[in-house]
């Protein structure tokens, strides 16, 4: 066994017994007790953010309903179309934005030539949410994740190399012509579907996805198209 | 990177870093402290980090040198056998790995856990420690080496 994957195997037994703190306290206590202060601001950012979501996801009912579209046809079918993204730049930071425009945002740092695979079927309790994306760029070749919701309630799309706990489980299934391996674990990602594809190792990670769930995702990707 | 995006990099990572902490040796309350102090001081900078190439990195780093600062004090202040008393024996072999890891150097540790908990690429590691590519290398060998000696090949 190589040191790398001597480290990464031995690391991820180690940290993932590590019981991490409940939620509450993962803010610092001076923030919540910050009456008006940082709490409160975060609160009215995120107010604001869900006004601005509904209403790009009442828009976005007519053309794409999340959680309600049916299981989507295979790699086949045609691309999504991808708002234009004015010029291509990597994304270095994460950057929070809504579904159609975070996955504009990847589609414009990657190479037309490398996939970017968006899902069209997520479970109604993602419906609403906008998107952050984590990073698109080429670090040791094109990388990008996306991350849809928060703290126990996760999914996340990733071109590249990502990090895993041990699997406790494995399958291998045959999705979209290509082989699909889902694994569970005990730490992070609780659930995820690891794949070869045009453009490199994809991935989807998530804390709370069911297996019927993670399947039908994979099944409802499909590549975003450019401008 | 905006207050909002913050949290959200601090939240999405806080697992990730708080084992991080754990795994160069901070004591739970110590990394709590360390990862608040962090998100504060990244909130502090308003906008100052805006080239910062992986922000859950930049809290790592500057929570791991927070828990440093602070360790020193408490070693200075704080009574010998109390401190003692907080070291826990290892118990499972999850433990025993993490012992082991706490007696490698600091340096070593700051890579591992860059590397393997946090997901840094070499060069990401490199410039967030500061260090050159090449001594991430040596670290990685130099602690893949030591793990092996301690704990043996089939772990």
């Amino acid at each position: 066994m190589n040191d790398e994957r001597y480290l990464t195997l031995l690391l991820d037994d180690a940290v993932a017994a590590v019981e991490v703190p409940p939620r509450e306290r993962w803010l610092p206590r001076r923030t919540r007790r910050a009456g008006i202060g940082l709490g409160s601001a975060f609160g009215l950012v995120a107010a604001a953010l869900a006004l601005v979501i509904v209403g790009v996801f009442i828009g976005q009912q007519r053309e794409s309903p999340v959680g309600t579209q049916p299981t989507a046809s295979p790699l086949a079918t045609a691309t999504v179309a991808a708002t234009p993204t004015p010029s291509a730049k990597a994304v270095e930071t994460p950057v929070p934005a809504n579904e159609s425009e975070g996955w504009s945002l990847v589609r414009a740092s990657i190479p037309q030539d490398v996939t970017v695979l968006r899902p069209r079927w997520l479970p109604e309790r993602y419906a609403a949410d906008s998107v952050v994306v984590e990073y698109a760029h080429n670090v040791g070749g094109w990388r990008y994740r996306v991350g849809y919701g928060t703290g126990n309630r996760t999914v996340l799309f990733a071109l590249g190399s990502v990090n895993s706990a041990r699997p406790n489980s494995t399958e291998t299934l045959t999705m979209r012509g290509v082989s699909v391996t889902i694994s569970t674990t005990s730490d992070w990602p609780a659930i995820q579907a690891i794949w070869d594809d045009v453009g490199g190792t994809y991935s989807i990670q998530s804390t709370d996805l069911t297996r019927d769930e993670l399947i039908r995702i994979v099944e409802s990707l499909q590549p975003v198209a450019g401008s | 990177v905006k207050a909002e995006t913050w949290e959200q990099v601090y939240e999405t990572a806080f697992p990730r870093l708080y084992r991080g902490l754990i795994a160069i040796g901070a004591r739970p309350t110590e990394a709590e402290d360390a990862l608040h102090d962090a998100f504060l001081d990244a909130l502090g900078k308003n906008g100052e980090l805006q080239d910062l190439h992986r922000p859950d990195g930049w809290l790592f780093v500057v929570a791991a040198r927070r828990w440093r600062r602070q360790r020193i004090r408490d070693r200075i202040f704080a009574p010998f056998g109390s401190a003692k008393d907080q070291c826990s024996e290892p118990s499972s072999d999850h433990v025993a790995v993490l012992a082991e890891i706490a007696r490698l150097p600091l340096r070593q540790r700051q890579v591992l856990v860059s590397r393997y908990v946090l997901d840094l690429s070499q060069e990401e590691t490199a410039e967030l420690l500061g260090i050159a590519r090449g001594t991430v290398a040596a670290a990685t060998t130099q602690a893949a080496a030591k793990l092996r000696e301690r704990l043996g090949n089939d772990r």
